[in-house]
């Protein structure tokens, strides 16, 4: 019975274990792989993440000059961003939110 | 409509049986399990699984993917303990193409999945609580898997599909204040260990529920082939970590927590028991860390030499094996995946066989599935 009351009151004066979500978020981690953001001034369009991607999201247009990600087929594994040989992909650490419309993620460098 | 079974026939049942099925939306089959079982009155005459709810075609996709696409494949197996498969996996890549993992990246190996079991173990027993009507471990365990989940997050990017080992090591190394955070974590551990003991394992009806409840005879589940806890629980005192030490498990010291009766309440009470001991390796691995690089060089197109290789870890459910079969291609000729949870499934049949009906959904968590590596 003591040993219950020593409980109750524990839980009585410690703060709750959850967080009120909407309002209050909590900072991602130094190394979470939140969603794929592409820097388009570096791609040099090797294609490299192109054929390493497991989820076969990423299109590589070398004459158009073009990078495209479904987003929404992705599983943020971070292979693209290991092997990108001129940084020009790179992990944002937030997820990526719901969305009403399915528009996949596409950047086009400006030609010379 | 049911499916056609051998063995069971579909016309009405005489003399008063009943077939019913438990699942596939049963929320205590942990997943899309569906179960046939045939009573008379409440005790169960027979039962049969029924699986490939779940079936993604895993074997078949690794044949056209390269080497290095199916690590994070793996992880969507036993998705409760990731690193696991991960690791399975790449062993049996490594020693194809007999590349050494340096030293450092073995141990991070194994603290990873050391703490990997303790999460896996943590959702084992909650919800083992939870399938016997009590809530409160259930959301206790939880609370404390929180905390793992955010170490998971902090060293390999992601709280469930890690992705955080590859081929010839590992993602990245730890971060400095890790060993600080770990020890944190380890005192919510012990707490919740306790609290567990007293709130459930100490508990009248809990014991009721559990004790001599689906007895598993250890002859029987050597034929069946179970491994893990499941098969520790009736006094089988087999570990690959022991047996067969893999990677460097040969330098702790550490127990291997066996029981003696093999009923639902010993496998609880070895989870909890392998709880404590992979918090003590985990401490040890920390303490010999030594320095040095974590990922071995590989080719950027992994050609794996042609021939064939099984390697096994011992995961939180048991022996996790991989037959790799490469023909010297870049992706795997043939690729098949022991999975404990399929196997010890399997004797799933023999221990409910003459218990009762409110017995079955005990005896069903007390295997501690994940459908996601049943099925494939």
């Amino acid at each position: 019975m003591l040993e219950m009351l020593g409980t109750v009151l524990r839980n009585l004066l410690s703060p709750p274990a959850t967080r009120l979500y909407p309002e209050q978020r909590r900072e991602p981690l130094a190394s979470t792989r939140g969603q794929i953001e592409s820097v388009i001034e570096n791609c040099i369009f090797c294609g490299h993440c192109q054929r390493v991607c497991p989820a076969n999201c990423i299109e590589v247009i070398r004459t158009e000059k073009t990078w495209s990600l479904d987003p929404y087929r992705c599983i943020v594994c971070g292979r693209c961003v290991e092997v990108c040989p001129t940084e020009a992909i790179v992990m944002n650490r937030h997820f990526r939110g719901p969305v009403r419309q399915r528009v996949p993620l596409t950047a086009q460098q400006d030609s010379d | 409509m049911l499916a056609e079974i051998p063995g069971i026939k579909h016309e009405p049942l005489e003399d008063g049986r009943l077939l019913i099925n438990i699942g596939p939306q049963h929320p205590s089959t942990h997943g899309v399990l569906q179960v046939l079982v045939e009573l008379e009155g409440e005790v169960i005459l027979s039962a049969q699984p029924e699986l490939g709810y779940l079936h993604r075609c895993f074997e078949k996709i690794a044949e056209k993917w390269t080497y290095p696409q199916i690590v994070p494949l793996t992880d969507r197996l036993d998705y409760i303990s990731a690193i696991f498969n991960e690791w399975a996996y790449c062993r049996a890549v490594e020693s194809l193409l007999e590349i050494e993992v340096p030293e450092r990246a073995e141990y991070l190996r194994v603290i990873m999945a050391e703490l990997n079991r303790i999460t896996s173990h943590l959702i084992g027993v909650g919800t083992f609580g939870l399938d016997l009507g009590a809530t409160t471990p259930f959301t206790w365990a939880l609370r404390v898997r929180e905390e793992f989940l955010n170490l998971f997050e902090l060293v390999t990017g992601a709280r469930q599909m890690n992705h955080y080992l590859r081929i010839g090591g590992v993602k990245q190394d730890l971060p400095e204040e890790f060993p600080a955070l770990v020890e944190k974590v380890f005192v919510l551990l012990d707490e919740f260990l306790e609290d567990y003991q007293t709130l459930l394992l100490d508990n009248p009806i809990f014991l009721v529920r559990t004790k001599s409840i689906g007895v598993l005879d250890p002859q029987v589940a050597l034929a069946y082939g179970a491994t893990g806890p499941f098969l520790r629980a009736s006094g089988v005192p087999l570990d690959l970590r022991v047996s067969e030490p893999y990677s460097v498990y040969d330098r702790f010291s550490f127990q291997v927590p066996t029981a003696s009766n093999g009923d639902c309440y010993d496998r609880t009470k070895v989870r909890l028991e392998e709880m404590r001991e992979s918090a003590s390796i985990v401490r040890q691995a920390l303490k010999q860390l030594p320095d040095g690089e974590i990922r071995a060089k590989t080719p950027k197109v992994l050609k794996v030499p042609a021939g064939e290789v099984y390697t096994a870890v011992e995961s939180a459910r048991g022996e996790m094996g991989v037959y790799l079969v490469s023909d010297g291609g870049t992706s795997p000729y043939r690729l098949k995946w022991r999975s404990p949870s399929f196997v010890n499934l399997s004797t799933l049949p023999v221990l409910v066989k003459g218990a009762k009906l409110a017995d079955f959904i005990a005896i069903l968590g007390s295997i501690d599935i994940i459908l996601g590596e049943v099925d494939r």
